[in-house]
C-alpha cells in the first residue's frame, strides 16, 4: 500500500512542473460534475435575483385584494399571496436582499477575521492573546440566543432607525452576522500565518530587506488564503439559511422589505389557506445554498485536500 | 487529573461570569423595562409614579451595582421575576415549568440521531463510492442547504394538515395529558426535523472520522493478524474512530438548544426554545438572562465533558 | 547457487496493478522468486519499485484500488492467489506473519501491547484459555527481548519507544511459530543502533523459530548481513536472482552494478565520486517500450530500447534480465 501511494505520489510529482499551481487546482475542481451544476445553477439565481427590476413582472409590493390567494396562471407565474401580490415577483426581489446579505456578511467576517487572525500570528505576544482569547470566547458562546439578543437590542436603537429606515432590519442583520461569523477565517488565518512566518521564504524575504507589512500582506496573507475561500463559500450558504431563520423568528429582514426568509414567515401564517405559499420561497433558499454547497465542496477538494471543515 | 479538573472549573466560572456580564450589559442598554406591562395596561399612570416604582425596586442604580445586586441573588437561588411573558413569577419557576419538554425533545432527538448516523456513517465509510455512500453524502448536503423551520413547516402541511396522522403542534392532546402514545405522536415531526438535521451532519462525520481509521497502519496490522473484517473493522476500527465522534456529540448538544428555539416555535411546543423566543419577542429580560445562561452554562460544561471523555476512552491523553 | 529444497513459497509471473484515475499502474509486473523453509531472501529496489506492493500481495492484503490480476503464489502448496479471503485469514499471523515498517503506527493506540499479542495468539488458538494467551504473550515479550515483561504487557503502544514497538511486533508476528516471516522495511524507521539491534534480534530468532524470511529493503547492508538469496526489482519487475555471495561478488545486471557502486565505503578516497545511476525511476503509467532500466543503463544497446527482456537462467543458478547475457 505505502509502495502504491508512492507511485501515484510520483506520477503527480511530475506532472507537477508542467501544469502549475492553478491548473492543478483547476484539475481538479473540474472532477467535480456536480460543481459545474452548482455554479450554473448559482449564476441563475443570482442573475434571476439582480435583474429583478427588469425581470419581474409586476412591482414586490403590489397589492390586488381582488386577485389574493390565486393559483398559478399566465397572469401570475407562481400565483398570488394573501394581499394578491405576485409571487414569482416577491421571490425574485426578496432574493436580491436574501443573497445580498449573505454575501456582504460572508465578506465582511472574512476580511475581519483576516485581519484578527494575520494580526494575532504575526505580532504574537499580547496581541495574539488578547485576540485569540477572545475568538476562543466568541466560539465558546450560544451563537443563535445572542443573534437573537443582539438583533433585538440594535434595532430599537432610536439614531439607527432615523438613519437606515426600511432598511434598519437589513443592516442589523449584516452587522450582527458579521460580529459572530469572523472568528472561523480569523482561526484559518491564524494557524496558517503562524505556520508560513516560520518558513524559509519569510526568511528570505526578510533577509531581502522587505518590511514586516510587506511581508504580512504579499506573501503571508495570500499564501493563507485556501481555506479562507473554502470556508468563506460554505459561510456563505449557511448565511442565506440563517438570514431565513432570523427572519422567520421576525429578528432578521423585516417586511416591506422583501427576503425569502421572511415570505416564509408570512407563509406560515397563511399555511392552513394556501400551504403553496410556504413551498417556492423554501425551494429558492434550498436550490441555491444547495448550489453553494457543492461548489464550497468542489472548492475544498481543489484547493486544500486534507482541509476538513 | 484532579488538578486539571479544578482548574477547568475555574475557568468556567469566569467565563461565566463574564458571559453573565456581557448579557447583562447587553440587556440593559435594550429599552424595555419592569413596568412597561404596568404602563400598558394603565395609561393613566404618571411618570413620577414609574420614577418612583424604578426607586422602590432599585432599578434606577448604576448598572454596576445592579449587576452585583444580580450576582448576590442568583448566588442565594433568586433569579429575578419576570416581567413580560410571565408577569411577577419568579425566573426560575418560568423556566422549570419548560425544562422537562425541552429535555424530552432534546434527549429523544439525540438518541435517535445517534442510532441512525452511526450505522450509515460507518457503512458508508467501509463502502466508500458504493451507493449507499452517495446516498449519506446526498443526504447531508440536502441538510445542510435546507432552512430546519422550512423542513418542519413542509412536515406540517403534509403531515398534520393533509394527511391528518400528527397533531400540528403542542406537546399534548386537551384531556390526555400524560397519554403516552398522545406524547409521542405530538414529538413525532420535531424529532424528525431535529433528527433529519443532525444525521445529516453526523453521519457525514462518522463517515470521515472511519475513513480516517481505516487508513492507518494498525488496521493492516489487524489485519496480518488473520483478523476476520467484521472483528478488524468493530474492535480496531470503531472503538478508534469513536474518540473524535464523542467529542463531536459533547460539542454539539449545546447546539441543540439553538435547534429548539426554531423547532419549538415552528411547532409551537412549550419548551425552553419557545421560552426564549417569546421573551426575546416581549423584552423579558429577566427570563432571556436565565436562559442565556442556562444554555452558556451548557455549552462550557459539555466542553469540559468532552474534554474529559476523551481522556477516559483515547489512553494516550493523559492531564496532569 | 539456488537452493534446491523443496520451496516453501513459489510465486510466478505475478501481477498486481493499481486502477487509478490517472490509469493502470503496474506496480509488480510479472515476477518470479522462491523461498525455501528456513531460508531468508531479500527482495531490494529502491522506493516505488513495488517491494512492499509484492509481499503485500503474498499476504493478499492488497487493497482496492489495487488488484493481484494474474500469476500464482503457492505457499505449503497451496495457491494464495486462489484462496478466498477466509481461507488467507487461517494462515495469516500463523502460517505466515508479517511486520511494517512504521512501528510507530502499526500498533492500535487504544490496547495495551499484551492484549494485541494475546489477541493475535487467540484469533488462531481457538482452544487457548485466557490465561495460557496472557502467559504466552508475556513469554514473547521476553523472548524479544524486552525487560520486564510483565509490567510492559500492560502498556499501551504511545509508552514505548520505535524500537519497542518493533520488538512487539515481533513477538507478535512469531507468537505462532509462522513458517515464513515477511518484513517490509523492518528497520529503516528506527535509529541506527536500534537498527542494529532489531536485526540481532531478528537474526536469533530466525533460528530459535525455524521461520523462512522474505526481507524486503532498500539498505544492501542488511541484505548482505540477513539474506541467503537476493532478488533485485526495478520498475515492477525483478532483474536479478542470485545467492547472496555470487551478487556482491559479481553483480550481473547493470541496475545491480550501479546500486552497489553507490555504496560509500570507508576505503574509497576523499576524492573519488561516489557512483550514483543517473534519472530517475519511470513514471509507471508511461514505461518505456523496451527494458525499463535502458534510459539510465550506462550499457544500453539498440535492442534495449526496443524489445523488452525476460528473467533467464545464467551460469551458476543465478537468472538476470538483461541482453547483454
Amino acid at each position: 500500500m505505502t509502495a502504491d501511494s508512492r507511485a501515484v505520489g510520483a506520477t503527480e510529482e511530475l506532472d507537477l512542473p508542467e501544469m502549475g499551481q492553478w491548473a492543478l487546482v483547476w484539475r481538479r475542481f473540474s472532477r467535480h460534475r456536480l460543481a459545474y451544476l452548482g455554479l450554473i445553477v448559482l449564476v441563475f439565481f443570482v442573475v434571476l435575483s439582480f435583474g429583478a427590476p427588469w425581470l419581474a413582472p409586476y412591482p414586490y409590493d403590489k397589492i390586488n385584494m381582488n386577485d389574493n390567494y390565486s393559483l398559478p396562471s399566465a397572469k401570475y407565474f407562481l400565483g398570488t399571496d394573501e394581499l394578491g401580490r405576485d409571487i414569482f415577483s416577491r421571490l425574485l426581489y426578496a432574493g436580491r436582499i436574501s443573497i445580498s446579505v449573505a454575501l456582504v456578511s460572508t465578506l465582511l467576517s472574512s476580511l475581519v477575521g483576516i485581519i484578527v487572525g494575520a494580526a494575532a500570528a504575526y505580532w504574537r505576544g499580547v496581541t495574539d492573546m488578547i485576540l485569540m482569547r477572545l475568538t476562543d470566547v466568541m466560539l465558546s458562546m450560544p451563537t443563535l440566543p445572542l443573534l437573537l439578543v443582539f438583533s433585538k437590542m440594535l434595532r430599537e436603537y432610536p439614531t439607527l432607525k432615523d438613519t437606515f429606515g426600511d432598511y434598519l432590519s437589513v443592516f442589523v442583520l449584516v452587522t450582527i452576522l458579521t460580529l459572530f461569523g469572523w472568528m472561523y477565517p480569523a482561526r484559518l488565518v491564524y494557524s496558517s500565518v503562524l505556520s508560513l512566518r516560520e518558513t524559509e521564504f519569510t526568511e528570505a524575504a526578510r533577509a531581502l530587506g522587505s518590511s514586516g507589512w510587506r511581508i504580512l500582506f504579499s506573501h503571508l496573507i495570500p499564501n493563507s488564503m485556501a481555506p479562507v475561500i473554502v470556508i468563506s463559500t460554505l459561510g456563505f450558504g449557511q448565511r442565506v439559511v440563517l438570514e431565513a431563520t432570523l427572519s422567520f423568528l421576525g429578528l432578521g429582514v423585516n417586511p416591506p422589505v422583501p427576503s425569502w426568509g421572511n415570505m416564509l414567515s408570512q407563509a406560515y401564517a397563511y399555511m392552513l389557506r394556501n400551504p403553496w405559499l410556504a413551498v417556492y420561497p423554501g425551494l429558492f433558499i434550498f436550490f441555491t445554498v444547495l448550489a453553494i454547497n457543492f461548489l464550497g465542496d468542489a472548492l475544498r477538494d481543489a484547493l486544500d485536500p486534507r482541509l476538513k471543515v | 487529573m484532579r488538578n486539571y479538573l479544578i482548574r477547568r472549573l475555574g475557568e468556567m466560572a469566569v467565563l461565566l461570569l463574564l458571559i453573565s456580564a456581557l448579557v447583562f450589559v447587553i440587556l440593559s442598554f435594550v429599552p424595555g423595562g419592569p413596568f412597561d406591562l404596568l404602563i400598558f395596561s394603565n395609561p393613566r399612570i404618571t411618570a413620577a409614579e414609574i420614577k418612583r416604582l424604578n426607586e422602590a425596586f432599585g432599578f434606577d442604580k448604576p448598572l454596576y451595582i445592579r449587576y452585583f445586586q444580580w450576582l448576590v441573588d442568583v448566588a442565594g437561588g433568586h433569579w429575578g421575576t419576570s416581567w413580560g411573558i410571565a408577569y411577577g413569577r419568579p425566573v426560575t419557576e418560568v423556566i422549570l415549568a419548560r425544562l422537562n419538554n425541552t429535555l424530552i425533545l432534546m434527549g429523544a432527538a439525540t438518541l435517535v440521531s445517534v442510532i441512525i448516523a452511526l450505522p450509515i456513517g460507518i457503512y458508508s465509510a467501509i463502502r466508500q463510492y458504493s451507493w449507499a455512500d452517495y446516498f449519506v453524502t446526498s443526504l447531508s448536503f440536502f441538510g445542510m442547504s435546507m432552512p430546519t423551520f422550512w423542513f418542519g413547516i413542509m412536515l406540517i402541511v403534509i403531515f398534520a394538515v393533509g394527511l391528518g396522522w400528527f397533531p400540528t403542534g403542542g406537546v399534548s392532546t386537551y384531556g390526555l395529558e400524560g397519554d403516552i402514545l398522545d406524547r409521542i405522536r405530538h414529538l413525532a415531526l420535531p424529532v424528525t426535523v431535529l433528527s433529519l438535521f443532525n444525521v445529516a451532519t453526523w453521519s457525514r462525520f462518522v463517515r470521515s472520522s472511519m475513513l480516517e481509521v481505516l487508513r492507518q497502519d494498525y488496521m493492516r496490522t489487524a489485519r496480518a493478524k488473520g483478523l476476520r473484517e467484521n472483528v478488524v473493522i468493530i474492535k480496531h476500527g470503531l472503538r478508534n474512530s469513536l474518540i473524535p465522534v464523542m467529542t463531536m456529540l459533547a460539542l454539539e448538544i449545546p447546539g441543540l438548544f439553538s435547534g429548539a428555539i426554531i423547532t419549538e416555535t415552528v411547532f409551537s411546543y412549550p419548551g425552553m426554545g419557545r421560552l426564549f423566543w417569546d421573551g426575546v419577542m416581549a423584552a423579558d429580560w429577566p427570563v432571556v438572562q436565565g436562559l442565556v445562561m442556562i444554555t452558556a452554562f451548557l455549552v462550557i460544561a459539555c466542553n469540559l465533558v468532552a474534554d474529559v471523555a476523551y481522556a477516559v476512552v483515547d489512553p494516550r491523553i493523559r492531564y496532569d | 547457487m539456488v537452493s534446491r529444497k523443496q520451496a516453501l513459497l513459489e510465486v510466478k509471473g505475478l501481477k498486481t496493478h493499481f486502477f487509478t484515475e490517472d490509469g493502470i499502474v503496474p506496480a509488480v509486473d510479472g515476477v518470479d522468486f522462491s523461498v525455501a523453509a528456513g531460508e531468508t531472501l531479500g527482495i531490494v529496489g529502491e522506493s516505488g519499485c513495488g517491494k512492499s506492493v509484492t509481499a503485500l500481495s503474498v499476504m493478499r492484503l492488497i487493497a482496492s484500488p489495487g488488484r493481484v490480476v494474474a500469476g500464482s503464489i503457492l505457499f505449503e502448496g497451496r495457491d494464495l492467489a486462489q484462496s478466498s479471503q477466509e481461507e488467507m485469514c487461517d494462515l495469516r499471523g500463523n502460517r505466515m506473519a508479517m511486520i511494517f515498517q512504521e512501528p510507530m503506527t502499526s500498533l492500535n493506540p487504544v490496547y495495551t501491547v499484551g492484549e494485541q499479542i494475546r489477541e493475535a495468539v487467540q484469533t488462531h488458538d481457538r482452544q487457548i484459555s485466557d490465561g495460557a494467551a496472557r502467559v504466552r504473550a508475556v513469554e514473547m515479550l521476553r523472548m524479544v527481548g524486552i525487560p520486564l515483561p510483565e509490567e510492559r504487557y500492560r502498556a499501551f503502544p504511545h509508552e514505548m519507544s520505535g524500537g519497542m514497538r518493533q520488538r512487539v511486533m515481533i513477538a507478535m508476528a512469531l507468537s505462532l511459530a509462522p513458517a515464513l516471516l515477511i518484513a517490509d522495511e523492518p528497520t529503516t524507521a528506527l535509529d541506527v543502533t536500534i537498527q542494529a539491534q532489531i536485526l540481532e534480534l531478528m537474526k536469533d530468532l530466525r533460528e530459535r523459530v525455524q521461520t523462512a524470511v522474505m526481507l524486503i529493503t532498500h539498505d544492501l547492508g542488511v541484505v548482505a548481513d540477513m539474506a541467503d538469496k537476493v532478488a533485485v526489482m526495478y520498475a515492477g519487475e525483478i532483474v536479478e536472482n542470485a545467492d547472496v555471495y555470487s551478487l556482491f561478488r559479481e553483480p550481473l545486471h547493470p541496475y545491480t552494478q550501479g546500486l552497489l557502486a553507490s555504496i560509500p565505503t570507508l576505503a574509497s578516497t576523499r576524492n573519488q565520486r561516489l557512483n550514483v545511476i543517473h534519472g530517475t525511476v519511470p513514471n509507471l503509467l508511461r514505461l518505456p517500450p523496451g527494458c525499463r532500466f535502458a534510459p539510465r543503463c550506462p550499457k544500453a544497446m539498440d535492442i534495449c530500447r526496443q524489445v523488452r527482456p525476460t528473467l533467464r537462467d545464467v551460469d551458476g543458478g543465478r537468472q538476470v534480465s538483461c541482453w547483454l547475457y
